[in-house]
């Protein structure tokens, strides 16, 4: 809310495409409405793929300034904001790994035992329900696909890492990381698992 | 100029592309092509919904709060930002067009949408005193709930007893049922739902585990994008009956932990749930 003199809307009442309109538009709260929606996916992946829990936040923090200093760079007809920000979360936190030295050294995650306040609940419900399609679709591939999107996704390994990791030569390894993305994605398709 | 050796030498590489699994000097190349092919750009945004999917994977895995002063942290940032905070951005020019025409049923034309959005606020406003009230029916009916619910468990178990489990049966016999399955986090089978149009439903199975005695597992039914509590299944859950009333028509049903006494919102992510489809 800055200069516009709109009164404060309901943010959690507009859909994505259209908080990111408002992002550029209304500022802040519009913002605050999409970290709400969507930070804790971008952190986990974040997490995930670099393995430390400051880091992560680092990353976080960068996705969402980036949204507010450009959110013409989300095009809705090329899928969802949830989408677009996991792939900056991950191609920053994929950065960061391989500009790390000490890669070896990566950590668990810190645990942490911060109260849980109000719980997104229909969210954790839908996350939930694509998580349990999309590890189904990922169990269902072949394994050595499975292998070769694991470690290149959930690990930031390029594939030529991944091709040494798995013995296997480095076309075989784009030939099947292209291949399980698109029975997953058929497999996704037909579960009905859609992003929103 | 896009030769054909280019574009097939870009396109074995797009899966990887999408999982960031390629080196600089690689992503830049593609990116320029991409510029020149739809074609490539199709598989590419097909496969980042995909790899969206895997990162929402581990969210749900991860399960942890946010940190509390991140979002602090980003406001600061925004006030040193050197963006102009209101008005058209350049570049986003016409972002009405541009996104009414892609978002399909999201309406985006701002002062419409200033409309809609008080007309929607009004509603939520009834929505939200409606919900309001069912928390507090929720408040007064939880001491109950848990009765409630253990005299049909016993009931329901009587009429397992008579018969091969005569009541699902019965249940499973009735047209337009449906079959509601609870999976945890990480894609295991947690319970069973029968749901009749009726609104009655069963829990059939559960395998959920036996929690101390402190605690008690709450089952929600997702109406309207709110949580409501349908009420408590005890700290061991085994067998349930339940009846919704046959106008809500519940997205989801989900399961949380909460202390004995039950919540009236849930106050955890949820251990289970499934969608009604």
């Amino acid at each position: 809310m800055t200069a516009t003199n709109e009164p404060p809307s309901a943010p959690g009442e507009l859909g994505d495409a259209q908080l990111v309109v408002a992002v550029a538009r209304y500022g802040e709260d519009a913002l605050a409405e999409l970290y709400r929606r969507h930070a804790p996916a971008v952190l986990s992946l974040a997490r995930r793929v670099t393995g430390e829990a400051g880091t992560a936040e680092d990353v976080v923090q960068e996705v969402f300034l980036r949204l507010w200093n450009e959110p013409e760079r989300f095009d809705p007809a090329r899928g969802s904001l949830r989408s677009f920000l996991l792939a900056q979360s991950h191609s920053r936190s994929v950065d960061v790994v391989r500009s790390r030295a000490a890669r070896s050294r990566r950590e668990e995650h810190d645990a942490r035992d911060a109260a849980n306040a109000g719980y997104d609940l229909e969210r954790e419900v839908w996350d939930l329900a694509v998580a349990d399609q999309v590890l189904q679709a990922l169990a269902a591939l072949p394994k050595d696909e499975r292998a070769a999107i694991e470690l290149a996704y959930y690990d930031g390994h390029t594939y030529r890492e991944v091709a040494t990791i798995l013995h296997q030569p480095e076309g075989t390894v784009k030939s099947r990381i292209r291949n399980g993305l698109r029975r997953m994605r058929s497999a996704l398709a037909e579960s009905g698992a859609r992003e929103r | 100029m896009i030769t054909d050796t280019d574009h097939n030498e870009i396109e074995e590489l797009l899966g990887v592309f999408v999982l960031d699994a390629v080196d600089p000097d690689e992503s830049a190349r593609i990116d320029r092509h991409l510029e020149g092919c739809p074609r490539c750009r199709a598989e590419v945004d097909a496969g980042r919904e995909v790899a969206g999917q895997l990162g929402t994977s581990i969210r749900v895995a991860d399960g942890e709060p946010l940190p509390p002063g991140l979002w602090d942290r980003i406001a600061e940032g925004l006030a040193e930002s050197s963006r102009r905070p209101a008005g058209p951005m350049p570049g986003l020019g016409d972002e009405r067009a541009t996104v009414g025409a892609t978002a399909g049923a999201e309406v985006v034309d701002i002062d419409e949408a200033r409309v809609t959005r008080d007309r929607r606020l009004r509603t939520a406003r009834r929505v939200l005193a409606a919900v309001a009230a069912v928390a507090v029916v929720a408040v007064i009916a939880l001491g109950t709930a848990l009765v409630h619910t253990d005299n049909q468990l016993n009931q329901a178990n009587q009429n397992l007893a008579s018969g091969p489990a005569a009541a699902v049966h019965a249940a499973l016999a009735t047209p337009a049922h449906r079959v509601v399955h609870l999976n945890s986090p990480n894609g295991a089978q947690l319970a069973e739902f029968v749901m009749l149009p009726s609104g009655q439903g069963f829990m059939v199975s559960s395998s959920m585990p036996t929690l101390p005695s402190s605690e008690t597992y709450q089952l929600w039914a997702i109406i309207a994008g709110k949580p409501i509590s349908i009420g408590l299944l005890g700290h061991q859950p085994h067998r349930a009956t339940f009846t919704l009333a046959s106008s809500a028509s519940p997205s989801a049903l989900a399961v949380t932990v909460e202390p004995a006494g039950g919540v009236t919102t849930p106050s955890r992510a949820p251990v289970a749930a499934g969608h009604l489809s």
